[in-house]
């Protein structure tokens, strides 16, 4: 548009420094007037929508009422110990490259990985340690497999 | 600790880094309400609303832990909230045997029952495409900037300040500009 790139206009409107357009309204009336209008639809349809955002919100009562009923159900979920839940992933493995293989890749992730215990950090970090080495041997959909599957895990400290 | 002294992206911060009862329930009360206004936004009745969020609200304790970028919480947010929603329209349709989603959902709303109907926003929304209507609507009620909504829609960063420039001329040329509209309304 009058020479100046969409790139620019698009950035300029976002609020960034473009020299060569703020020199470009300066003398184009054309252009500074959509810049104006563009500006005053901008603020209109924020203010609409803080309007319906608050309209669509939910009373404090009813949210705390929501906070309670999912740390209940999170309180019903099940931890399961380092051991119990590295061997379901190692099951869960066996079946691509079988029992052998499966138990190996598994223990030398944990020599690898396991260093600093099996807090969720350290169980994070190992769950991706062991979906890298299963993606190299086994290809990239088994490693993510044992990612999913990992990370769905809740695990505690042994 | 008052979760309102907190910022939004200090609770989010501290969840990630100890997804602890209690920085959940900090951070619950703060984005909370933000899914049940997404939801509702789009089409959902209170009740409806409330349900599928408590449910996203459980994937986000569930599942954060597998966030890489914790800067995108709220595109992942977002992103998990579509996610649902399209899912619970998809089994919807299947209950119901009806063909297109969008337009099903359009036609059965009703005055009574759907809040948007009560505002001017859905009036100019309706005038552009759906993919058009959705990256507006997340850029000014959910009030994400473009690389989260790129993010939340798996789009190309440039397509979404595009399509963002583009939406706001069709607006401009279908309404008139702002004071207009407002006038023509209110």
């Amino acid at each position: 548009m009058h020479g100046i790139d969409e790139e620019t206009w698009l950035a300029f409107l976002d609020g960034e420094a473009a020299p060569g357009v703020e020199g470009h309204l300066r003398w184009c009336v054309e252009c500074a007037e959509t810049v104006e209008q563009l500006r005053a639809l901008r603020g209109t349809l924020l203010a609409e929508a803080r309007r319906l955002r608050d309209a669509a919100g939910i009373s404090e009562a009813r949210m705390e009422q929501m906070l309670d009923a999912c740390l209940e159900q999170l309180a019903c979920d099940r931890e399961w110990t380092p051991q119990q839940a590295t061997y379901l992933l190692r099951s869960l493995l066996e079946p691509f490259c079988g029992a052998g293989a499966a138990k190996t890749i598994t223990e030398l992730t944990i020599r690898k990985s396991a260093s600093q215990g099996f807090d969720p950090a350290g169980w994070r970090l190992f769950v991706g340690n062991l979906s890298r080495n299963v993606e190299s041997i086994c290809g990239i959909a088994t490693g993510r497999l044992i990612a999913r599957a990992g990370f769905s895990l809740s695990v505690g400290s042994a | 600790m008052n979760a309102t002294i907190l910022g939004e992206a200090e609770l989010i911060e501290r969840f990630l880094s100890a997804p602890t009862a209690e920085n959940y329930a900090m951070l619950f009360r703060v984005i909370a309400p933000q899914v049940v206004a997404f939801l509702r936004v789009r089409g959902c009745d209170p009740p409806l609303a409330e349900d599928i969020s408590q449910e996203i609200m459980l994937i986000v304790y569930r599942k954060s832990s597998e966030l890489r970028d914790r800067e995108l919480f709220r595109a992942w947010l977002f992103r998990v909230a579509r996610n649902a929603l399209l899912q619970h329209r998809r089994s919807e349709t299947r209950q119901v045997q009806t063909e297109d989603i969008e337009p099903r959902l359009r036609s059965h709303r009703e005055p009574g029952d759907d809040l948007l109907l009560a505002f001017q926003f859905d009036e100019w929304m309706s005038a552009l495409h759906t993919d058009e209507r959705e990256i507006m609507t997340l850029r000014f009620v959910e009030g994400l900037e473009y690389h989260e909504i790129a993010s939340v829609l798996s789009l190309p960063l440039g397509t979404v300040q595009w399509k963002v420039f583009h939406s706001k001329r069709k607006l401009m040329a279908q309404f008139g500009v702002t004071q207009g509209v407002q006038n023509a309304r209110h």
